[in-house]
């Protein structure tokens, strides 16, 4: 057999099988090894949060956003947290509303040296952090894209996804972070003041994936967060 | 069957083990949707890289590869092609790296050094169906050396939905594309990288969509 698992009894093995369809697969495991490189690290989660619309009054608002970790099937990972932001400006708002043109074959060459970038630049820089229940944390910071699409029943559907570089990391992590973000919200007001439900809050489960370079044999493995810079990481990693 | 069980106790072991290790071997992930009209797709993607026009100050990535789901399974019929054009000039940001981030990390406030996108891509996903979706985003490659000598090189990327065919034609939603690729010998000098790059190099990756169908949208 290609396991590890013996059963002492007929009890056993049904016991051990219950257990298995409760877990179906892994709770709280959010590493992907057979879709990694040898010397990476696929992690892959969910994160239920609700965010608000501030700074409104002040001219400078921007998404605050607290919640926790989940794995791909939904299920809490305990001790986790997760914090984001990501500056809104109101100049280009309605870019939200916007879409790219269809996109010219061929679709693996840029046609004539360029790609149509129209209604699909960065919006702002976004920064997020994610806390874990061993205590080891990942911060990223990259550029991020809102979009809104209205549907059916007068609601509307948001999201926003994000390039995540790692800017900082517990002694767990080293490396590099792509993670995107993707905030929806199904809206029973219309689009109108969409500044005012926003800034009542909305709930939006995003989906995660990292992927980050292996720290072992790191010698930063120890060292403390605040003395961690770029060439701290070139150290750790080489 | 593969092998037989020869008791019933290992067999209930080995239909424990399937389930331990079981990942769903399908591209729709209903649990993670937000609302009563999105969808969720997670996959993975071989591709195969090449460097093209490597001797010019505009090279471009250009990709082909097929499906995967997140346990690694083939889908079969499925399809995608990259592209991605870089300036030579932007290729020491590759390299560089985001200060650390202040706390509060929910007050609107980042230090995105380093994090600029290098390039504009497009990606077009063909699924088994004849369904297709096609995206364009902003693009953010990194490349970090490993202590054996090799690299580690990231892309990731934005996708906003430009088209689709089949099921998926005239919706509306996001993608991010995450991508990696392996190097164990990375050369020191950029012509010699540059040189590695247009050989050709496999690479994996993870593909995410949030999406409403055009019959969900008014």
């Amino acid at each position: 057999m290609s396991n590890g698992t013996k059963s002492e009894s007929l009890i056993d093995a049904l016991d051990g099988v219950r257990d298995a369809v409760l877990s179906i697969g892994g709770a709280g495991v959010i590493e992907y090894p057979l879709i990694a490189f040898p010397s990476e690290h696929v992690l892959a989660f969910n994160n239920n949060e609700f965010s608000h619309l501030r700074g409104i009054a002040e001219g400078q608002p921007y998404f605050t956003s607290d919640g926790e970790i989940t794995d791909l099937q939904h299920r809490l990972l305990p001790g986790s947290k997760v914090q984001s932001t990501f500056p809104v400006e109101l100049s280009k708002f309605l870019d939200v509303y916007q879409w790219p043109n269809p996109q010219p074959e061929p679709f693996d060459l840029p046609t004539n040296h360029s790609v149509d970038t129209t209604n699909a630049v960065p919006a702002a820089s976004s920064k997020q952090a994610y806390f874990f229940g061993d205590g080891s944390y990942l911060v990223t910071v990259g550029p991020s894209i809102p979009k809104i699409a209205f549907t059916k029943d007068g609601g509307a559907q948001f999201w926003v996804s994000s390039v995540g570089v790692i800017s900082r990391r517990s002694k767990r992590y080293v490396g590099l972070h792509w993670q995107c973000l993707f905030e929806g919200f199904p809206a029973k007001a219309g689009p109108e003041r969409p500044s005012q439900l926003l800034a009542a809050g909305v709930f939006d489960p995003g989906w995660y994936v990292l992927q980050a370079g292996s720290k072992e044999g790191s010698a930063l493995a120890n060292e403390p967060i605040a003395g961690q810079t770029d060439n701290g990481l070139e150290r750790a990693v080489r | 069957m593969a092998e037989q069980s020869a008791t019933l106790v290992e067999a209930l072991d080995r239909i424990r083990y399937s389930l331990e290790h079981y990942v769903p071997h399908d591209i729709e992930q209903p649990q993670l949707t937000i609302g009563p009209v999105e969808h969720v797709l997670a996959f993975k993607i071989n591709e195969h890289h090449f460097l093209k026009d490597a001797d010019t100050d505009t090279p471009h990535f250009s990709n082909q590869g097929y499906f995967s789901d997140l346990s690694g399974t083939a889908l079969r019929g499925s399809s995608c092609r990259t592209g991605l054009k870089i300036h030579i000039s932007k290729l020491p940001e590759t390299e560089k790296w985001p200060p650390p981030q202040p706390e509060p990390f929910d007050d609107g406030i980042s230090k995105p050094n380093h994090t600029d996108p290098l390039g504009h891509s497009k990606q077009a996903y063909f699924f088994h169906d004849g369904s297709s979706l096609v995206t364009t985003g902003p693009s953010v490659p990194k490349i970090l050396k490993l202590k054996g000598g090799g690299a580690q090189l990231w892309v990731a990327s934005v996708g906003v939905i430009a088209q689709g065919t089949g099921k998926y034609k005239d919706v509306r939603g996001l993608s991010s594309y995450v991508g990696s690729a392996h190097f164990p010998h990375w050369p020191a000098k950029p012509p010699e990288q540059l040189q590695l790059l247009a050989a050709g190099f496999p690479a994996v990756i993870a593909a995410y969509f949030k999406l409403v169908l055009k019959e969900d949208q008014r």
